[in-house]
């Protein structure tokens, strides 16, 4: 799952090591746009529908509640 | 149109419409910090029309409009409502191609009019980082430039298309150390405005007053610019799509288009922008 979660967040900002971020937010890796990206593509690749109210930025901070978020969302892990 | 005064409505509007539906739509990128300055300065409004929620930004004459709503057929709905409205009511369309026509077709179907469109631009390190040097001609901004930048931003640059800081928020942003400049004989001859967050910092003008062109002021801010977000890995700005000459400025200093666009539009016949 993690792999699949950076190869994603790779084509979104290839400038970006996300391995070494705590926190994607405040480390200015990704932004509201980004993250509305993201979402779209995190449903399409774990064939899942993100809910709208978890649409928030701490669900977005780093790899473990990006992943956290996922199975919460069904996503297999 | 009713005051906001907690951070908590605004939370408790946008989740009830989440929650209501998966294909919610909205152009409010919650940002708490700018939230929180709203309300403090108590110009954020509120007002729900059908299921759609809408909040209003007070800016000079004019109302930055952000909707939240269960489905483009119900932000319809509420925007023919809200097009009976006498104040000048903008709004900016944040969005990829492909993902914009059909979001647009809903507000020009409801008495809201094309105005002006900006694009994305960005560099990355990855694509070469250049060495630049802090020219000695610059400075900070000191206390006290908040009120002549302003002046001078509306004066030069159109309201409705900009998101044009107050005097209160340049007044942060000089004590912040995001504006620089370079004075000649007490006036200010350019400046550059930027913030800048963890990897990521956004130019957010670059000034040169005409009586000064022909100097590099331009130049030398723009690199000295660079030499103070040596942290920074992406660089990103919003230029007028249509403005050529400074799109072209900005590819020689390595950025390149972005895929996003900020379509901004106008609930008023015949404004044109610059005007």
């Amino acid at each position: 799952m993690e792999n699949k979660i950076l190869n994603i967040l790779g084509e979104i900002r290839p400038e970006f090591d996300f391995r070494i971020s705590s926190n994607f937010i405040d480390d200015g890796m990704l932004d509201s746009f980004d993250i509305i990206t993201l979402v779209t593509e995190l449903d399409k690749a774990f064939c899942i529908s993100i809910d709208g109210v978890d649409i928030v930025p701490e669900n977005f901070y780093n790899l473990e509640t990006i992943e956290r978020l996922l199975v919460k969302s069904g996503a297999q892990k | 149109m009713n005051p906001i005064t907690s951070c908590d409505l605004v939370l408790k509007e946008i989740n009830s419409v989440k929650s209501a539906s998966r294909n919610f739509v909205t152009n409010y990128y919650l940002n708490k910090d700018s939230l929180e300055f709203w309300l403090r300065r108590k110009c954020f409004f509120f007002d729900k029309i059908g299921e759609t929620s809408f909040f209003y930004r007070k800016d000079q004459d004019f109302f930055h409009l952000f909707y939240i709503s269960p489905a483009y057929e119900e932000l319809g709905r509420s925007l023919g409502v809200l097009a009976g409205r006498d104040e000048i009511l903008v709004a900016d369309i944040v969005a990829k191609p492909g993902e914009i026509d059909s979001i647009l077709s809903v507000f020009f179907k409801n008495s809201f009019h094309p105005y002006i469109t900006l694009q994305r631009m960005y560099k990355t390190t990855a694509m070469g980082r250049e060495k630049y040097e802090f020219h000695n001609e610059i400075t900070y901004a000191f206390k006290g430039d908040e009120e002549t930048i302003h002046d001078i931003l509306i004066s030069g640059v159109d309201r409705y298309a900009e998101q044009i800081p107050s005097v209160e928020e340049l007044t942060l942003e000089i004590r912040n150390k995001n504006i620089i400049l370079i004075k000649k004989e007490g006036v200010i001859a350019g400046f550059v405005h930027y913030n800048i967050k963890g990897l990521t910092s956004h130019l957010r003008y670059w000034f040169v007053n005409p009586d000064f062109r022909e100097q590099r002021i331009g130049s030398k801010l723009l690199r000295s610019y660079f030499s103070l977000t040596p942290q920074a890995i992406r660089f990103i700005l919003w230029v007028i799509q249509t403005n050529d000459n400074a799109i072209k400025r900005y590819f020689h200093y390595g950025y390149v288009l972005d895929n996003l666009t900020d379509t901004v539009l106008i609930n008023k016949e015949n404004m044109n922008y610059g005007k």
